[in-house]
């Protein structure tokens, strides 16, 4: 890192005649966030190509626990959501935002300890996802100690940013500034709203809603964490960002503030879309629906609105490698956000969901769209921050080719293998009988395409290693000692700012602002913790009070299905669509997942759905199954689960378990809470010995593999047994 | 589906939040002139190097 | 510093156009040998003066972002700014920002040249270059820069400041209609947000009533709509009942009224519908009708005010103070203009402007009256001699004795008819606004009819149906086709000619355009450049004689004398010669003297150079009718050749009038220059014998308008502001003087005649398109509403029709038709 710039007065004295103030802004924090940018893309990347190898040819997870795809996958999704994205949405907004402000970070303190906390909380999670601690809700799996760190840090965050928008040099506040703040406060609030968890242990939580809430709420979150992460953001750094490569203004800045304004209010209510043709009332599908397709015209008008701004300036696309990653981004930013509302449309969506195309869909968005615009903004900022020419205008050409094609590669064959399968899955011949009853057949065809995919990924992450390089010799390349530059800028008085008579808001500005929001936002999630699980626990058991929660075991075999991350590749969601009744039973109705904290839905189907596997096969089967997935179904992707053999049960914790269930409002009586642990080893005993007469080996009741295949032979049982009309 | 009265006053006070913001911001005379500030953005600060020392009254901020 | 990526290619081969303004030079320039090109030596001034500001980033900046389309003024040497600081003045023009004690004012000043980035960069650099300046804010849509001075500060050294950087300074008068006419605005967008954030919520919930949400839920999702719907029923829809009201209380038929009538009944109805419990609400549609008539309404007004309001417009054109002989003190001091009475004496040094009319007493000089004849060309001056106020002394000082001053002198008289004129024009209501009135009124008797007629003949028990009947005839034929379509067809056209660089004052003038049959066109600076240029050289026999190496040594000489000059005949020569590629050897002057209407004398290379109108010269054009006038070059005493001069026709000029000609419009030619060159003019441009009128003086040519009440006036000069003022409708052509652009209803911003034709074109498809939108209306109104009085049709129904059918006028409206489009494209390549 360079020399820290010397010392500041913060002291301001303004003498009597011209009010010209010094000040320079703060390019170390931005430096630093550049260069976790780029540790963690490497990551991030090398985790998406590693997990797409091991879906590929099962065999790449080495047989490690901690290496299955069950644990790597959430891994890859957040170190690129919040560790890649994340910083470089940082850097992008440190930088552009003390320029349009006119003025340094509100405090230098505050901004380390911002980098140094994310950065901290990115390696937690590399630490603790790859063991199994989740919370099974996708996007937002960090269990409960990070996810209050994650708070923290944000809150840091927010009020650097806020106080430094108070103290702004720059009267007007520029629309990529609106941007950053729709991000900072819907953030903060999603990711409140969604993780509020009851702790059970140090590692371990349940979150307070069940079922059907549970899902709303996540795809809420899940959604809207795409939209304030990877899209409002991203968006600011565009309508800064371009005009400054390309030496134009946006084409046109009320068409900016239009889009602005218009995307805040509908982005908030497209959650529903991820759930169209499940459990969830139909006015709540088809809200989410309707919003979602409305979606389509801001992006649309954001992307134009960038696109045009090249005006004039087209022929240096074929020249510049920057601006080439700007169009190239918006363009597939203007593909993703046609193709997410096509896909909310529910008929599109029955052939979709669960397939590969929702994953070309999303690798559309982020190695196109957040990939490139993070790419462009590293080009342009580097040889500014580090006051030294790019080594190489031609190898950053190169990235862009081999990027470009790396993302055109991914996304094709999963489109070809994400419509394959939804087709397959949905034929029906002329007697209504399933053309590909075996759901493994449709999984053998698509297997050559998670190659090409494989291939794909691969070559994104060779464009990003070239640019490594290309950065590391730039940076090497940089003077010894960068001291940020001085600049000056007319002081802000209230008294220029042009306001007609005194507006009653003037007191708003300042510190009591950003901690009376605080405040509230606070005492908002305290009263949501207590009024909620009792107001919603009311309104259920009486509904239907014949409905058992899991046993002890049983429950203590789903945390062991949401800790290896079964969900990710099983849904729990059969669809009421004639093909899925006949491949798997009757539909899933809202009650049978009424005690599922957290709700395991899932939303990808590389494996069949599970709602209705409990009693379809013996115990013995699954006991093989779970050893060597391909000694029962011969050519399956799936992993094998060796350590289940191994690793005891933890009895002890079940009746915390069920005891924090029951605070949950799980009709859980006395004598289960207390005996908890008996009755557990009891039910296990029973599995195992039914295990023994069916030709298992002896001394399992012990192991994990029990208590799994309890839960497994539970799943759909409660219809089949007629308790749910 | 009682979860909908979590989330929908989330929205609402996520919404009426942004409309108090977007007054206060108007009343502020941020609408005013649209045109300029998409060409200000252009301009970079100059650096103040110890050649071209402004000899304005500019003093040290931060 | 800008150094992206991008290789640093030479300066762009734009040598056609002015280094400093980037106005493309009059004639084919080759760039320089010593500095790059300039248009005028305004720019040239400038140029030099920023660079030894060490200001030259200015130049790189100016490549970045479009240059507006809109030419530079250039920068006169108008007085001193020095009025600026006087008590009265400030109270008038400065405000105090934060209304305390602090001794801080601002002030706004209209900038003329304001075209791209770098002047935002260059003007907002102001508090580093002035001293006790707290803020330059620079705003590039209406050029006025708001400058904010400590208490000790001085707004004539900022005015000061301003000129040099080559902008002509304009104070702003900041009266409380400019404070009153922002509050509105803000407020008018507040509603507008309030009523979006609403309707966006209620929508959300409706959708949710539509999909299916039944039992307790739907109960409290009705309830929450209806608390949403306050504030757009309370606060956002205010402006309807006003104009709704103020159209009542005056008893005239307004389209507001419709308007309100449906969002009143439909809330009583769906607040009925809440508490009974029925399940039709419809403050979605409600909410989403307020939302989209508030944005056209928002939309329109901004367009219209974007035009300056003509308040000020006399101290824009003439000084404020004046030298005063006083006989006590036996010389002159300066006096504010109010104070001087007729018959004082005053003295106007070379390069003012004088205030008032009056004769002179003493001293000769030139003037530059273009103000008032619209000729360019600089008028001599001596004793006795009438002068009028508005022109400029150009060469030396006089001492004049006042006849009239202020509003009597005769430039005072044109700007009060002016004024007159423009107030009492009254607002023709649009053709559609008078259409729609009767459909008001009928819409409103059919719905009270349907009510009652259903509501009593079938019975009490039915008033529900009536309700729905009526509610139904309310919302379908709601009048959003009129009230949305005609308006946003006209802000649609107004905004593209904006784009193009055509300010249209408001949509009435786009309907009387179409009304047109005869276009007259002011020559002077409409037809032709308005500046002397060169036409034909003509060398005597004993230079020609000896080969081309003698003229090229007489023009190199030529050259030589007049680029020391600042004489507009010297300024075209020396562009004539530069064009010519006389470059290469500038010879050295010795002696150099420019004298009063001889023109210059010195000597080059050891002959006496001699370049003017002798004055016998001048004598014989008078008697020979031909067009411009010569200018004599003598070496040695000895004539060796001869300049003619002339006013150069614009070269689009001829193609302009031909299309007006096939669009079928008489054409004719108003001009205060003499017959001479007015029909030479003509004959160029094909336009017969008896059309032509020349030596118009300003009171004449409002004169002649007037004969004719369906005229399209062209011009530019100050002389055309009463006849501009006068005609059906008006032209104005950017490289006139400002007042003319005040009195226009369309001002082009780029000089010449080329885009009227296709503004002809496009306010014709306009109302064309109207009307078609009309049609679509009363069709759709028709059968919907027939349908709705016979029930077919449900409240519901209803409104999802009516905003089906504003969609599709909507598109329509966009859509314009081909000639249109065409029209527009020609526009902007």
């Amino acid at each position: 890192m360079s020399a820290e710039q010397s010392g500041s007065s913060t002291a301001v004295e303004t003498p009597a005649s011209g009010v010209m103030e010094r000040f320079s802004y703060d390019d170390r924090i931005v430096r630093q966030f550049i260069l976790a940018t780029l540790v963690w893309g490497f990551v991030a990347l090398l985790l998406g190509v590693f997990i797409a190898s091991q879906l590929a040819d099962w065999r790449l997870n080495f047989g490690i626990s901690w290496l299955t795809f069950g644990r790597m996958r959430p891994l890859h999704t957040n170190a690129a959501v919040f560790a890649f994205a994340g910083n470089g949405i940082f850097a992008g907004i440190y930088y552009s935002m003390q320029r349009l402000l006119k003025t340094r970070m509100y405090s230098d303190l505050l901004s380390k300890i911002h980098f140094w906390g994310w950065q901290a909380i990115i390696v937690s999670a590399a630490i603790t996802l790859p063991l199994g601690f989740t919370i099974g809700k996708e996007y937002a799996e960090l269990e409960w100690p990070i996810s209050i760190a994650i708070t923290v840090i944000w809150v840091v965050f927010a009020v650097n940013f806020f106080q430094t928008i108070f103290k702004r040099r720059e009267r007007h506040i520029y629309v990529a500034i609106w941007f950053y703040i729709a991000t900072v406060i819907t953030v903060a609030l999603l990711h409140i709203i969604n993780t509020i968890q009851v702790p059970v242990s140090l590692w371990k939580s349940y979150p307070i809603y069940a079922g059907v809430q549970d899902a709303l709420v996540q795809w809420w979150y899940g959604h809207n964490a795409v939209a304030f992460v990877l899209t409002t953001p991203f968006l600011g750094l565009m309508y800064y960002f371009l005009p400054k490569a390309a030496e134009k203004p946006v084409y046109s800045y009320r068409l900016s503030i239009i889009h602005f304004w218009s995307l805040v209010f509908i982005y908030i209510w497209a959650g529903p879309h991820h759930l169209l043709y499940t459990a969830l009332p139909d006015w709540a599908q088809t809200l989410g629906m309707v919003f979602s397709i409305m979606l389509w015209a801001p992006s649309w008008g954001g992307m134009i609105n960038g696109l045009l701004t090249l005006r004039g300036a087209w022929h240096r696309v074929r020249t510049e490698p920057i601006l080439k990653f700007f169009v190239a981004g918006l363009t597939f930013y203007g593909m993703a956000t046609f193709e997410g509302p096509l896909l909310s449309i529910k008929s599109v969506s029955g052939i979709a969901h669960y397939t590969d195309w929702i994953i070309a869909h999303v690798h559309g968005g982020t190695l196109g769209w957040n990939g490139f615009i993070i790419f462009a903004m590293v080009y342009w900022m580097v040889p500014r921050l580090w006051k030294t020419e790019l080594y190489s205008v031609r190898l950053a050409n190169v990235h862009f080719w081999t990027g470009f094609l790396g993302t055109l590669v991914y996304i094709i064959s999963m489109w070809v293998a994400g419509i394959t399968q939804g087709l397959m899955w949905r034929a029906v011949d002329g007697t209504g009988r399933l053309v590909y009853p075996d759901f493994l057949e449709t999984v053998l065809k698509i297997v050559p395409l998670y190659y090409v995919r494989a291939i794909g990924g691969g070559l994104y992450l060779v464009g990003f290693v070239i640019m490594l390089y290309n950065i590391y010799k730039t940076v090497r390349s940089a003077p010894a000692d960068l001291k940020d530059d001085v600049v000056s800028a007319p002081r802000l008085t209230r008294n220029t700012i042009e306001n007609l008579g005194k507006t009653p808001h003037r007191m708003l500005e300042g510190l009591p602002v950003v901690f009376s929001v605080l405040t509230l936002v606070a005492v908002g999630v305290g009263t949501m913790i207590e009024i909620v699980p009792t107001f919603l626990a009311a309104d259920y058991v009486e509904a239907n009070p014949l409905l058992k929660p899991y046993t002890g075991l049983q429950l203590h075999g789903r945390d062991l299905y949401v800790r290896e991350g079964c969900y990710l590749c099983h849904s729990q969601m059969i669809r009421p669509i004639p093909s899925e009744t006949l491949r798997y039973g009757e539909y899933s109705r809202a009650q049978e997942s009424m005690y599922d904290r957290p709700f395991q839905w899932g939303s990808k189907r590389t494996g069949p759905d599970l709602a209705r596997v409990g009693g379809k096969y013996p115990d013995l089967w699954h006991y093989r199954h779970m050893m060597d997935p391909r000694e029962v179904s011969p050519g399956s992707i799936m992993p094998a689960y060796p350590w289940m053999y191994r690793d005891k049960t933890d009895f002890a914790i079940i009746q915390k378990k069920l005891k924090v269930m029951k605070s949950l409002g799980v009709p859980y009586t006395e004598v289960e809470v207390r005996f908890a642990e008996q009755q557990a080893r009891e039910e296990a005993k029973l599995i195992a010995d039914q295990l023994v007469a069916q030709g298992a080996p002896k001394g399992t009741e012990e192991k994990e593999i029990i208590a799994l295949i309890a839960y497994l032979q539970r799943m759909g049982q409660d219809f089949k047994k007629g308790l749910i009309q | 589906m009682s979860i909908i009265y979590v989330l929908l006053p989330i929205a609402l006070f996520l919404g009426f939040g942004f409309l108090a913001l977007f007054i206060r911001m108007s009343a502020d005379g941020q609408y005013e002139d649209l045109e300029t500030p998409a060409y200000r953005i252009l301009i970079d600060d100059e650096k103040i190097t110890s050649e071209n020392q402004l000899e304005k009254g500019s003093i040290h901020v931060s | 510093m800008l150094t992206s990526l991008k290789p640093h290619h030479a300066h762009s081969s734009r040598a056609l156009l002015c280094i400093h303004c980037g106005n493309p030079l009059t004639v084919h320039a080759l760039a320089q040998t010593r500095a790059a090109p300039f248009c005028c030596n305004g720019c040239e001034t400038v140029y030099h003066w920023i660079q030894n500001q060490g200001l030259g980033r200015y130049y790189e900046l100016k490549s970045t972002g479009r240059a507006l389309r809109k030419g530079l003024a250039g920068p006169e040497n108008s007085d001193g700014q020095a009025h600026l600081d006087d008590p009265d003045f400030l109270t008038l023009y400065a405000w105090n920002p934060e209304g305390d004690s602090s001794g801080v004012r601002s002030m706004e000043f209209y900038l003329e040249g304001v075209h791209c980035a770098a002047c935002v960069w260059l003007t907002e650099k102001l508090p580093e270059l002035v001293d006790q300046v707290q803020l330059a804010r620079l705003n590039l849509g209406t050029s006025i820069a708001t400058v904010t001075i400590t208490s000790k500060g001085s707004f004539a050294a900022v005015a000061d400041q301003l000129q040099k950087m080559g902008y002509r300074v304009h104070p702003v008068k900041r009266g409380e209609k400019t404070d009153l006419l922002k509050k509105e605005n803000r407020l008018l967008l507040i509603r507008l947000g309030t009523a979006g954030a609403c309707a966006g919520n209620i929508m959300l919930l409706a959708v949710s009533l539509y999909g299916g949400a039944s039992g307790l839920l739907a109960e409290r999702f009705r309830w929450i709509s209806f608390l949403l719907y306050l504030p757009v029923l309370l606060f956002s829809a205010v402006p309807f009942y006003r104009s709704a009201w103020s159209a009542l209380t005056a008893r005239t038929a307004s389209i507001d009224i419709p308007v309100v009538f449906g969002i009143l009944l439909g809330s009583a109805v769906s607040v009925i519908n809440l508490a009974t419990g029925h399940d039709e609400v419809y403050f979605d549609s409600l909410a989403s009708l307020v939302f989209l008539l508030l944005s056209t309404r928002y939309l329109i007004r901004r367009i219209q005010q974007s035009a300056m309001q003509s308040s000020n417009l006399l101290s824009f054109l003439t000084p404020q103070r004046a030298r005063r002989y006083s006989p006590v003190k036996g010389e002159f001091d300066s006096v504010p203009i109010d104070q001087i009475r007729p018959g004082d004496r005053l003295k106007i040094l070379a390069g003012e402007c004088i205030p008032v009319d009056g004769r002179v007493l003493m001293g000769t000089s030139s003037l530059n009256c273009a103000l008032l004849s619209g000729e360019s060309l600089p008028v001599r001056m001596t004793k006795g001699q009438i002068v009028f106020a508005g022109t400029m002394n150009l060469e030396a000082p006089l001492e004049i004795e006042v006849t009239q001053s202020g509003s009597k002198t005769r430039l005072g008289r044109i700007l009060q008819s002016m004024e007159q004129i423009l107030e009492t024009r009254a607002p023709i209501t649009l053709f559609t606004d008078r259409v729609s009135k009767i459909f008001v009124v009928a819409v409103l008797i059919l719905s009270a009819l349907t009510f009652l007629f259903l509501g009593f003949t079938q019975g009490g028990g039915s008033w529900h149906e009536g309700v729905s009947r009526a509610l139904a005839i309310a919302i379908v034929t709601c009048p959003c086709t009129f009230a949305l379509a005609t308006p946003l067809v006209l802000s649609l056209t107004l905004g593209r000619l904006a784009r193009a660089g055509i300010v249209v004052k408001g949509p009435d003038v786009l309907e009387r355009l179409t009304q047109v049959d005869s276009v007259f066109l002011d020559k002077t600076g409409t037809l032709t450049r308005g500046i002397p240029t060169v036409m034909k050289w003509r060398f005597a026999q004993s230079a020609a004689s000896e080969g081309t190496t003698d003229q090229v040594e007489i023009k190199a000489a030529v050259l030589a004398l007049e680029s020391q000059s600042a004489h507009p005949i010297a300024r075209a020569l020396c562009q004539s010669l530069r064009a010519e590629g006389i470059t290469t050897q500038v010879p050295h002057v010795t002696d150099f003297r420019e004298t009063l209407g001889k023109g210059v004398q010195g000597s080059v290379g050891g002959d006496q150079y001699q370049v003017g109108r002798s004055t016998e010269d001048s004598s014989r054009t008078k008697s020979a009718p031909r067009q411009g006038f010569e200018v004599l070059i003598q070496r040695n005493g000895k004539v060796v050749g001869e300049v003619r001069f002339g006013d150069e026709l614009r070269p689009e000029s001829a193609a302009a009038l031909a299309r007006l000609r096939t669009l079928g419009l008489e054409l004719w030619i108003l001009s205060g220059d003499h017959a001479a060159s007015v029909r030479s003019v003509a004959r160029a441009l094909g336009i017969c014998r008896k059309r032509c009128l020349s030596q118009m003086g300003p009171e004449e040519k409002n004169r002649v308008i007037r004969q004719h009440p369906r005229a399209l006036m062209v011009g530019d000069g100050a002389n055309d502001a009463l006849a501009l003022a006068g005609a059906h409708v008006s032209v104005a052509v950017h490289s006139g003087v400002e007042i003319s652009l005040r009195a226009a209803d369309i001002h082009l911003k780029t000089p010449g005649v080329q885009s009227i034709a296709a503004l002809m074109v496009i306010s014709r498809e306009t109302l064309r398109v109207i009307r078609r939108n009309f049609a679509f209306s009363i069709l759709y109104n028709g059968l919907a509403g027939a349908a709705a009085l016979a029930g077919k049709i449900d409240p519901l129904f209803a409104a999802v029709l009516m905003p089906i059918s504003a969609l599709t006028v909507f598109l329509a409206s966009m859509a314009g038709t081909r000639k249109m489009r065409s029209a527009f494209a020609e526009l902007n390549s």
